[in-house]
C-alpha cells in the first residue's frame, strides 16, 4: 500500500490519532506508535522487542495482563486503565484484538489506546485554569511528590522483605524448639520459647499489613474493572476460609440475593475486601459462634454487602476509630488476638477506590455486624488525583 | 535412608534449619553458599538432590540450574527450587526442569517429609 510513497509505514503508524500496539504470539512488543508513548508515559525503547510480561514498569502491567489473557483465551478484550504521565492521571481506554495469519494461527494482538473522552474535556479545563491562575511549577510539584511516593512505596516493600528473613529465622527455631524436634525443654522453657514464637508471628502480620497499606497506594492506578457473578467471589472465600472456620467450630455461611447476578467492581481488590472482613469476624468471634455473609442490593445503584459475627462487640465510641491505622480496640481482652488493625484500613481504602461506603453496626457483647456498599456499576475508576 | 542433599543458600539461618531438619531423618547433607561452590560439590559429591536458592550471590538459581541440567554428568539430579516468590518462580522452575519447589520460610512440620516425596 505504502510501497509507492515517499511515508514510510512507522510514519503512517505514529501519525495516527490512537495508540497503537502490536505484540506477537508470545507477548513481544513489536509496535508502539507515538500516541501510546504519550498517553501511557511509558517510552518504546522501553519494549519494543521484550515481552511486555516482563517490562519492569508497574503502570503497564494491568494491561499486560489483559493481554495475556486475550492470548490465551483467543478473545479480543476492552478496558480501562489509569496512567498517570508528568504528574497528572488519565483514563485510557483500551482494546485488542487478535490477529488470525493465514493457516488460521494466532500470531499475534493488535492494541488500540485512546484516552477517554469525557477525561479529555475534564483535563482540558484544568489545564486552562491553570494557565490563568496557578504558578506555572505547580506540575512539577506534582511529579516531584509522585517520585517521592514511588520512592516511599519501593523503601518500605524493600524494608518489609529484610524484616522478614530474619523473622522467619526467629519463628521457624522457636517452633521446631516447641515440637521439640531435636529433645526436652522444660515447662519454663516452653513458656519462654512460645512467647518468642508468638511475638514474632505478631510482627510478622504487622510488617504483612504494613505492606498491604503500602500496595493501596499503588493499586490506586492499578484497578482493573471487570464483571463477574458475586457468587464466585463467594465461594472462593468460603474455600479459604472454611478450614480455620472449622478449625474454631464456627458456622460459616455465605448468600448471595438471587436479585444480583453480575457486578462490576475489580474482582481481586473486591476479594481482598470481604476476605479481610470474614478473617477478621472469624478471629474475633469465640469458638461456637457463627458468621454470616450477605449481599443483597441497596437501591437501584449501590449493593450492600454485610459480615455478621457473633464476637464480642464493638462500643459506639470505637467504631470509627477501628478504620484508622493502627488501632485494635484497647483492653486487655484483645490482647491474645494477632495483627494490629491495619487489616480495616486497607479494607475501607479498598471499599473506597471504588466508590462505596463502609461502616460498622451492631451492640457491644453482641456481636458486630460490618457493612459495605459498592456501586452496581462502576462509571469511572477513581484516577490518581482524585 | 542415605540419599545426599547438597543445600545452596546463602542466608545463613536458612540453611542451618534446612540442613538440621533434614539431617534428623538420615540424610547425608552438603551446604553451599553460592553458585561456583555449589557447581563444585555437585560435580564432586553427586548428590540425589539439590534444594536451590533462587537468589544467590554470584548467580540467579534458575541459571545454575540450567548449567547443571545441561552437563551430562549432573543432568540426572533432582533439583528444587527453594523460593520466597509464589507464582513467578513456579512455572518457571518447572519449565527449566526442576522437579518442584519449597517455599521460603520453611514448614518446619511438613518439610522434611516433602523433601522425601521429591526422592521417591
Amino acid at each position: 500500500m505504502v510501497e509507492n510513497t515517499e511515508i514510510s509505514a512507522d510514519e503512517i503508524i505514529d501519525s495516527f490519532p490512537w495508540g497503537i500496539s502490536v505484540v506477537d504470539r508470545g507477548g513481544k512488543v513489536v509496535v508502539w506508535n507515538r500516541l501510546a508513548e504519550e498517553l501511557t508515559g511509558v517510552n518504546r525503547n522501553q519494549l519494543l522487542q521484550k515481552t511486555i510480561f516482563e517490562n519492569p514498569e508497574p503502570r503497564i502491567y494491568p494491561l499486560a495482563e489483559k493481554i495475556r489473557d486475550s492470548l490465551d483465551s483467543n478473545s479480543f478484550f476492552q478496558s480501562i486503565n489509569c496512567f498517570s504521565v508528568k504528574g497528572s492521571s488519565r483514563e485510557v481506554f483500551s482494546t485488542g484484538k487478535i490477529i488470525i495469519d493465514k493457516q488460521g494461527e494466532i500470531s499475534g494482538l493488535v492494541i488500540l489506546l485512546k484516552e477517554e473522552r469525557e477525561q479529555e474535556v475534564r483535563a482540558k479545563d484544568r489545564r486552562e485554569q491553570k494557565d490563568i491562575k496557578v504558578p506555572v511549577h505547580l506540575g512539577e510539584m506534582t511529579a516531584m511528590l509522585e517520585e517521592l511516593s514511588r520512592v516511599k512505596s519501593q523503601f518500605l516493600s524493600t524494608i518489609s522483605h529484610e524484616l522478614r528473613t530474619p523473622l522467619n529465622s526467629i519463628i521457624g527455631f522457636s517452633e521446631i524448639l516447641i515440637d521439640r524436634t531435636f529433645g526436652q525443654i522444660n515447662e519454663k522453657q516452653e513458656r519462654y520459647i512460645k512467647n518468642i514464637y508468638q511475638s514474632g508471628k505478631h510482627l510478622l502480620s504487622m510488617i504483612n499489613d504494613i505492606l498491604d497499606l503500602n500496595r493501596v497506594g499503588e493499586w490506586k492506578s492499578m484497578l482493573s474493572p471487570g464483571e463477574f457473578p458475586l457468587s464466585k467471589v463467594f465461594n472462593s472465600i468460603q474455600g479459604i476460609l472454611k478450614i480455620p472456620a472449622l478449625k474454631k467450630n464456627i458456622s460459616l455461611t455465605l448468600a448471595v440475593d438471587e436479585k444480583i447476578s453480575l457486578v462490576q467492581a475489580d474482582e481481586v481488590k473486591l476479594k481482598k475486601i470481604i476476605y479481610n472482613l470474614v478473617d477478621n469476624a472469624i478471629k474475633f468471634t469465640p469458638p461456637g459462634g457463627k458468621v454470616e455473609v450477605e449481599g443483597r442490593p441497596l437501591d437501584e445503584n449501590f449493593i450492600r454487602i454485610s459480615v455478621v459475627d457473633s464476637g464480642m462487640g464493638i462500643s459506639i465510641d470505637n467504631r470509627k476509630r477501628i478504620f484508622e491505622k493502627f488501632e485494635q480496640i484497647d483492653g486487655d481482652l484483645t490482647r491474645k488476638y494477632e495483627g494490629v488493625g491495619l487489616g480495616l484500613t486497607v479494607t475501607k481504602r479498598l471499599v473506597e477506590l471504588h466508590g462505596g461506603k463502609i461502616w460498622v453496626e451492631g451492640k457491644k457483647g453482641k456481636g458486630s455486624e460490618f457493612i459495605f456498599t459498592i456501586p452496581k456499576k462502576i462509571k469511572r475508576f477513581a484516577c490518581g488525583h482524585e | 535412608m542415605n540419599e545426599k542433599i547438597l543445600i545452596v543458600e546463602d542466608t545463613l539461618f536458612n540453611r542451618e534449619m534446612a540442613k538440621d531438619l533434614l539431617a534428623l531423618e538420615g540424610y547425608k547433607i552438603i551446604e553451599a553458599e553460592a553458585g561456583k561452590e555449589a557447581i563444585e560439590k555437585t560435580i564432586d559429591e553427586k548428590p540425589d538432590l539439590i534444594l536451590l536458592d533462587m537468589v544467590l550471590p554470584d548467580i540467579e538459581g534458575m541459571a545454575l540450574a540450567k548449567i547443571l541440567k545441561d552437563n551430562s554428568q549432573t543432568r540426572n539430579i533432582k533439583i528444587v527450587a527453594f523460593t520466597a516468590q509464589v507464582e513467578t518462580d513456579k512455572k518457571k522452575a518447572l519449565d527449566a526442569g526442576l522437579s518442584g519447589h519449597i517455599m521460603k520460610p520453611i514448614d518446619t512440620k511438613t518439610f522434611a517429609r516433602k523433601i522425601g516425596e521429591f526422592l521417591k
